[in-house]
């Protein structure tokens, strides 16, 4: 079998070169740029088509349908009838300089370019000049440059008829990147809600805040009238959220800072009130944001750039269930920053297999708040219902406030440093979960009472009659005063289950960061740069690691997260080296910059595919997301699934093609081809009922590598591409699944 | 004139043991049972801790649901119904009411997050 094999290769070999040799030896050298001419006279020796290093003018972006490299060219034409000629020899062009048509652009193999080389009326082929992007650098890294300007499926995609909600800290309404691209005096933004002014309309639903249309919005932006809508972003931190996603980049020349998703409209909620968003408003905020998207009949992606650890971190609290219920429509998504808490030592897990266990937090030097209940240390504990602890707070001069399991410390018990209160489990589980929780906080009930300054202890002790073997999750879910108070675990604490909630949330698109861009330059005119060795493409020390309490894969993936120009809010104030050149923008980083480009992302693909569930579109990103030396294998808790690759998303998302109606009697899987192949392949099926199909790769010992398609199609002919640039070579095999029937084929990748 | 005089007497009586009942009713009302009384397990120690130990008389909290049907008829005063849960900017006697309702399963204190700014 295996010399079958060898011979079948060795032939498939012989005919390639030899039809190399047959085809590209009769170049017309005189037609041809010299860095061409090197490049044929080199193949046509060496038998081979050598990879070109990354400057290099000559590289291969495709193959076509029989396996041949693809190079871009620009062909210049002694006349027009030069189309013609190409035409009629069955070669493709891409677009014609229209005006003069002189010159024509194209995607050849060598073997066409040496027969158009031969052409009469072909005056000279060039392989194109590369020119770097202006663009601001996470766009590029991410490659949605490449889908703004119709690589894929020869289309722009950029948004158009797809809503991206925010909620965040409310948005600059009147920046130029937030308009019509046709006319500046119209908005993108359809609907703001500010849920804390109460001075105006109230939105249909909800009785409290404010809101304001796109018609006010737009009377506002033309002038008539004005001091209509109040709403305003005094934090910046919306704004530039906003503007990752959606902002066209219009407010500064050649769109520099442009967003993911620059046709898209917007609905804004301002949540925050200046200390953070309660859950409450959120599950208002996606209530209301959703009404909107179905009223105008059409898809959204929210973006949530919040979170916070007050919580079980598993998935069930009330906001994380109203977003799992929200997804079970088609044409939705959730996207949830991971969190910034990566180098926060805030987190403490454990195993009490008998006695006690003890851990250390310090709360180091700070100056207390004026006033009561403002300097504060809260901690959020959870463990499993059989198991029965005794919980303990010893303060750094010794005294011991102890809530036994099932109890509350019945008063607050005073201290000289600082109210202590513990609630163990003394509601019984908690029914959302059926887990127990227990609550601490340590405040300043007393104004000459705050938080002590020092090493505290916490004890988990085994009750009696408890089984042993217990585990526990400790979060300090938050502290603070308004000045310089820090507080964090100095014994037992691990990097792990840091992402925040609600990005514990199942069903949403968790995103964590990494580095694209560690120096910029300021409106100042001076050089910035972040503190420390570069990391440069490496995961933003800050950015959260998962998993989830309950071990769920979270982030599921990471974007560009730190120095991120964005659009800049007029109301808010930055310091002057954040502000880039232009004055528009502003650095920012944080998990929160990495989920709008994701939701960008995937408003790119909802306007490909509009029928595309959550689940699909989080396999889609998943399944197409970069790994290389600093993901290491993935899935991994610190990278999710790698690093968003856009361009790869969006092929995949419009990979699967209908190709007729016809309606076989039987389900059919075509073999793929090329096969061998390298790395596309191309597979056709037909399916002769309207089901739910799925094309799934395995790899040779029957792990699923890959999902191509998982979605209900109706009867017809289909066709799909398998690129697998990320798979090593080997036998893979290809099952279709349709209407309770299956059928599968095997392929060969040879790299 | 004796009986004139037995029927006002008689009125002064009535009004009488009505203000005694209308009294007696607010005495009750103002000694309603605590908040855990009434909710049992079905209210979080955090949000009992917040009503009984601060100054607000508003508490915004999420409501995890048995079951959502006409909830929004039965209880015009929240902000939100949806399947599994509901939110609502209330006071205590609006919770007191939720717990008495079997579509309820648990009321919790709204969470505290914030932008991830870094």
């Amino acid at each position: 079998m295996k010399t079958i094999f060898k011979v079948i290769l060795t032939v498939l070999i012989f005919n390639q070169v030899f039809s190399y040799q047959k085809d590209i030896s009769k170049y017309n050298k005189s037609k041809l740029d010299s860095r061409l001419v090197l490049f044929f006279d080199k193949t046509i020796s060496t038998s081979q088509e050598s990879s070109e290093p990354n400057h290099s003018r000559i590289k291969s972006i495709d193959k076509n349908e029989i396996g041949e490299k693809l190079y871009e060219v620009i062909v210049y034409l002694n006349s027009e009838e030069g189309i013609n000629d190409a035409l009629l020899n069955g070669i493709k062009i891409n677009s014609i300089n229209t005006i003069e048509k002189t010159f024509y652009t194209a995607r050849y193999s060598l073997s066409e370019i040496s027969l158009i080389s031969q052409l009469p009326t072909t005056k000279f082929i060039e392989p194109p000049r590369r020119y770097k992007s202006k663009l601001n650098a996470s766009i590029v890294e991410i490659k949605a440059n490449l889908v703004h300007s119709g690589q894929v499926n020869n289309t722009q995609y950029k948004g158009d008829g797809i809503l991206i909600g925010v909620l965040d800290t409310g948005i600059d309404w009147k920046h130029l990147d937030f308009r019509s691209d046709t006319d500046t005096t119209k908005s993108r933004i359809l609907f703001i809600w500010d849920q804390g002014i109460l001075t105006g309309t109230k939105p249909a639903g909800f009785n409290y805040g404010s809101e304001y249309t796109q018609a006010q919005i737009n009377d506002e932006l033309d002038g008539t009238p004005t001091n209509v809508v109040q709403q305003k972003d005094s934090d910046g931190h919306g704004t530039h959220v906003a503007s990752s996603a959606a902002g066209d980049g219009s407010s500064y020349a050649t769109t520099k800072y442009i967003g993911v998703a620059p046709k898209s409209d917007l609905i804004i909620v301002n949540g925050d009130n200046g200390s953070g968003f309660t859950s409450n408003k959120i599950i208002d905020a996606i209530t209301y944001i959703r009404t909107k998207a179905e009223a105008a009949g059409k898809p959204f992606v929210i973006n949530l750039s919040l979170g916070g650890h007050d919580g079980s971190h598993d998935g069930t609290h009330a906001e994380e269930l109203k977003i799992d219920s929200e997804l079970g429509k088609a044409g939705r998504a959730i996207v949830i920053a991971a969190g910034n808490e990566g180098e926060d030592l805030i987190h403490h897990d454990s195993l009490i297999a008998s006695g006690s266990v003890e851990t250390e937090f310090t709360v180091y030097q700070y100056t207390p708040e004026t006033g009561t209940n403002n300097d504060y240390v809260l901690f959020s504990i959870w463990y499993p219902k059989q198991f029965l602890l005794n919980i303990t707070v010893t303060t750094p001069k010794g005294t011991v406030v102890t809530a036994n399991h099932g109890l509350q410390t019945t008063n607050q018990t005073s201290t000289n440093e600082g109210y202590v209160k513990i609630s163990n489990a003394n509601g019984g589980p908690n029914p959302t979960n059926d887990t127990k929780e227990c609550w601490i906080e340590i405040i300043d009930s007393d104004a000459g009472k705050p938080p002590g300054v020092g090493v505290w202890k916490l004890t988990f002790t085994l009750a009696s009659g408890s089984p042993t073997g217990a585990t526990y999750d400790a979060w300090i879910s938050d502290f603070g005063n308004d000045e310089d108070m820090w507080v964090e675990f100095t014994k037992g604490s691990q990097r792990r289950k840091l992402v925040a909630m609600p990005g514990t949330s199942n069903k949403a698109i968790t995103v964590g960061a990494y580095v694209t861009k560690w120096s910029w330059s300021s409106s100042n005119g001076n050089n910035y740069n972040y503190n420390g060795t570069t990391r440069l493409n490496n995961y933003s020390l800050f950015s959260s690691p998962g998993p989830t309490r309950t071990a769920g894969q979270k982030p599921d993936i990471s974007a560009p997260g730190q120095g991120i120009a964005a659009s800049r809010a007029s109301d808010a104030s930055f310091e002057a080296p954040y502000i880039v050149t232009g004055g528009k923008h502003v650095i920012e980083q944080g998990t929160s910059m990495a989920a709008p480009q994701v939701a960008g992302a995937v408003a790119l693909m909802l306007q490909a595919k509009p029928a595309l569930t959550s689940d699909q579109i989080k396999a889609l990103l998943k399944t197409t997301a970069r790994t290389d030396s600093y993901t290491g294998s993935v899935w991994n808790s610190q990278w999710g699934a790698g690093k968003i690759d856009v361009l790869a998303a969006m092929n995949k998302t419009v990979g699967i093609k209908k190709l007729s109606d016809y309606l076989p009697n039987k389900i059919e899987l075509s073999q793929n081809f090329p096969n061998p192949f390298n790395p596309t392949t191309k597979i056709n099926f037909l399916i002769n009922s309207n089901s739910n199909t799925k094309l799934i790769i395995y790899d040779i010992l029957g792990r699923e590598v890959d999902i191509l398609v998982n979605e209900k199609l109706n009867s017809g002919s289909y066709s799909v591409d398998w690129n697998a640039s990320k798979f090593s070579s080997g036998v893979y095999y290809y099952k279709l699944q349709s209407n309770n029937k299956s059928e599968i084929r095997k392929m060969v990748l040879m790299k | 004139m004796n009986f004139a005089l037995a029927e006002v007497e008689k009125n002064i009586k009535i009004v009488m043991v009505y203000k005694l009942f209308l009294i007696l009713f607010f005495i009750l009302q103002s000694c309603s049972p605590p908040i855990t009384k009434i909710c049992n397990t079905k209210i979080s120690p955090q949000l009992v801790d917040e009503i009984n130990t601060s100054n607000e008389t508003i508490f915004e909290i999420v409501i995890y649901l048995n079951d959502s049907t006409d909830l929004k008829n039965d209880f015009p005063f929240l902000d939100d119904v949806s399947s599994l849960v509901a939110t609502g900017r209330l006071n205590k006697k609006q919770i007191s009411l939720l717990c008495n309702s079997n579509k309820i399963k648990y009321i919790d204190l709204s969470k505290r997050r914030y932008p991830t700014l870094n």
